[in-house]
């Protein structure tokens, strides 16, 4: 099984989404990395057919996504960033539903929603309406519909968003069990939710895929980049207006400092081995000094 | 009916909107049979008699006269009122409007009895320009045996009179006066008030009945757009196919089912406190304004036949608002535009001109809740050929576009895009 994305542009007006975005998945776990407006969601809709490219095609073994139509849509599983859930209908009704869009006879859906449900542990909520749940809790109801069909390309968006750790290690592991024979696409702009699962890491920025490979491969673009030392308060403050800054943590009157900058940034500066952390801090500074949400990821 | 309109029809009904607008239906439905019932007068000997006890004495003097309208009772009842209008013991004060001295108050009641069957003397001999209360005292009983002739020449006066917005051809007359034909003689003569009260208030229920299935309506499509259920639905395997029927379906199952609960409630409670009698009479005989109408239907007849125009009348401004949901991302444009469709007929007046302006008026939706004023007029429509009276036209009009806007709401649908 091969999807492949061929030059697919968006393109709203002048604006552009999704830039010329090129790239041939087979199964396996490919993440999906960048900052808001980033491209991901866009490329993910149209991945999953619910949105048109103003040029380009995917096509799944050589055949057109639009034309294989249905037959194309009975492969995939997609959790959208921001899915709507019906507030009337219970986990289990909801569930139903879902199985029957997705052409599961009743018995299947009976069968596949208990066992979904169980695996996202809300088997004991299953009759509660969804209105009554915690966004965890709605999140991992999305993450059981996407499966129902044990789908052969998996499309995740955010899949992490409103998880606490415990639920994301749970995640990434299930994640991680089912990707065996499926081409499981997830997008985050929280790093290690990536770094630990993904076999092959897509970095996108500005509409465009920046860079691609395994976490080894990316990482190993920022070796010579990232540095380590400790220093006093007042230096650090000084420090922190020249230099990016990828972590810093007290110990009595000192800082330690982890740095990214292609000359040492004092005398005293060792070499560290750059994270795929260190690698997203470098490219999308600007948008992480206005999120500040890679901080909040750096911290699972 | 398969799982997903099931589902689609589960999504209706949990709504509150759909609560809240059956409430409303059965509201009106009500309140347009009891508000009537309230305030029915009725005369006894000892004076009037007001609301329930009105309603039962109605019933029995009606009773007394039920069988058939023949000239033979209309002698009977004329010659009756003759005489207490000549008794000197009952003459009243001049009364200016009658141009001549009043009967007393004794005398009014000693006639009431009969005046079910008097109304239809004083519409059936009135002249064709107006209503004339007091023709029944310028009547001699041998008048009554030209009853029927009576009602046919002010048909041909209806026909042959000429009309700003157009005369009627000769074909016209032809068509209606082969209707008229048709009505048998003597007419059946049954107390019919129940069902006259149910179809009296059928334009209100109808009116309100569509603007509550098109608020239930909205949501259908558009509120998937607006809580982002559109990118699950989409991606699906019957998301662009299936789950659209699905929803049409589930959409015109739900509007009938809640159109017909509140409107045969409503029914139930008109026969409860009129009773169920006058079903099989001819319409011209459920109320004297109905006396001329060319429609040779029975009472029930027209009250299926209302029942089934108001429905589709109700079903083309469900399509009309799904057409809308499909394309509109919120449900709350859908309802403006779709109720400024139902409503925006009912301010246009009707031409002095063209009558061709008044049909094309008379099949807009909000226009249609009225269809069952239109069973007394003389309006046929022309197509390919064929002359179909007025709510006729009307049923096929609602049902044509009804079906013709659903395709572009499952296209809306199917070619909609999460952006």
């Amino acid at each position: 099984m091969e999807l492949a994305i061929e030059a697919i542009s968006k393109r709203y007006g002048k604006t552009t989404v999704v830039d010329g975005i090129s790239a041939r998945l087979h199964p396996g776990i490919y993440g999906l990395l960048g900052a808001n407006g980033a491209g991901k969601t866009t490329l993910m809709r149209m991945i999953c057919s619910v949105l048109s490219p103003t040029s380009g095609r995917i096509a799944l073994d050589e055949q057109d996504i639009t034309s294989l139509g249905e037959a194309y849509r009975d492969l995939l599983g997609y959790l959208p960033q921001e899915f709507g859930y019906y507030p009337d209908f219970t986990a289990r009704e909801f569930m139903h539903y879902v199985a029957a869009l997705k052409g599961l006879t009743p018995s299947a859906a009976k069968h596949r929603t208990a066992e979904l449900l169980e695996k996202v542990s809300l088997l004991d909520v299953q009759h509660k309406k969804i209105r009554t749940y915690s966004g965890g809790m709605k999140q991992r109801l999305g993450i059981a519909q996407a499966l129902l069909n044990d789908p052969r390309i998996l499309v995740l968006d955010e899949p992490t968003a409103g998880l606490d750790p415990k639920e994301r290690v749970r995640f990434r592991n299930m994640i991680a069990d089912l990707a065996k024979d499926k081409i499981v696409i997830l997008s985050t702009h929280i790093v290690p939710d990536v770094e630990s699962i993904a076999h092959q890491i897509l970095i996108m920025k500005k509409g465009r895929i920046l860079m691609s490979g395994t976490a080894q491969e990316l990482t190993r673009s920022m070796e010579g980049l990232v540095w380590a030392c400790r220093l006093s308060e007042r230096e650090t403050e000084q420090l922190g207006r020249g230099f990016l800054i990828s972590n810093l943590r007290h110990e009595g009157n000192e800082v330690e400092l982890r740095i990214i900058s292609a000359v040492p940034p004092v005398a005293d500066a060792v070499q560290a081995t750059p994270t795929l952390e260190d690698l997203y801090l470098y490219h999308f500074r600007e948008e992480s000094e206005s999120h500040s949400s890679t901080r909040e990821g750096a911290r699972p | 009916m398969n799982a997903l309109t099931r589902f689609e029809l589960r999504k209706l009904i949990r709504r509150k909107t759909a609560l809240i607008g059956l409430l409303g239906l059965l509201l009106v439905g009500f309140l347009s049979i009891l508000v009537p019932a309230f305030m029915e007068e009725s005369y006894d000997s000892n004076g009037e008699v007001k609301g329930f006890a009105a309603i039962s004495l109605d019933k029995h003097y009606a009773q007394a006269h039920s069988g058939e309208l023949t000239p033979a009772l209309l002698k009977e009842v004329i010659t009756r009122y003759q005489e207490i209008r000549n008794n000197p013991a009952y003459i009243g004060v001049f009364d200016g409007d009658a141009g001549k001295k009043s009967l007393t108050n004794e005398g009014f009641y000693a006639t009431y009895p009969d005046d079910f069957v008097m109304d239809f003397i004083r519409s059936g001999y009135s002249p064709a320009t107006g209503y004339d209360y007091y023709i029944i005292d310028q009547l001699a009983p041998s008048d009554a045996e030209h009853f029927y002739e009576r009602r046919d020449a002010r048909v041909e006066s209806y026909l042959t009179m000429d009309y700003t917005y157009g005369n009627y051809s000769e074909k016209d007359k032809a068509f209606f006066k082969a209707m008229n034909a048709r009505i048998s003689t003597p007419m059946k003569l049954e107390y019919t008030n129940g069902w006259n009260a149910i179809l009296q208030g059928s334009g209100s229920y109808f009116l309100v009945a569509a603007f509550v299935l098109s608020v239930c309506a909205a949501p259908v499509f558009s509120s998937e757009y607006q809580t982002g259920a559109d990118s699950i639905v989409l991606s699906t395997r019957h998301g662009r196919g299936k789950v659209i029927h699905a929803k049409l379906r589930a959409s015109l199952l739900f509007s009938s089912g809640m159109f017909l609960l509140g409107w045969f409630a409503s029914l139930g409670l008109a026969l409860a406190i009129y009773g169920p009698s006058g079903w099989d009479s001819p319409l011209q005989t459920l109320d004297t304004r109905l006396l001329f109408s060319p429609f040779p239907v029975s009472v029930l007849g027209a009250f299926l036949l209302a029942t089934l125009i108001g429905l589709l009348a109700c079903l083309l401004v469900v399509s009309f608002t799904l057409l809308l949901s499909s394309r509109l991302r919120s449900p709350f444009p859908v309802i403006v535009w779709s109720i400024l469709l139902l409503i925006s007929p009912l301010f246009v007046s009707y031409s002095k001109q063209s009558r061709l302006f008044n049909h094309i008026l008379d099949l807009m939706p909000g226009k249609q809740t009225e269809v069952f004023e239109t069973f007394r007029n003389y309006e046929v429509y022309h197509l390919f050929g064929w002359n179909l009276y007025q709510p006729y036209a009307m049923g096929v009009a609602s049902l044509l576009v009804a079906i013709l806007l659903l395709p572009f709401a499952y296209r809306g649908f199917r070619k909609h895009e999460v952006a």
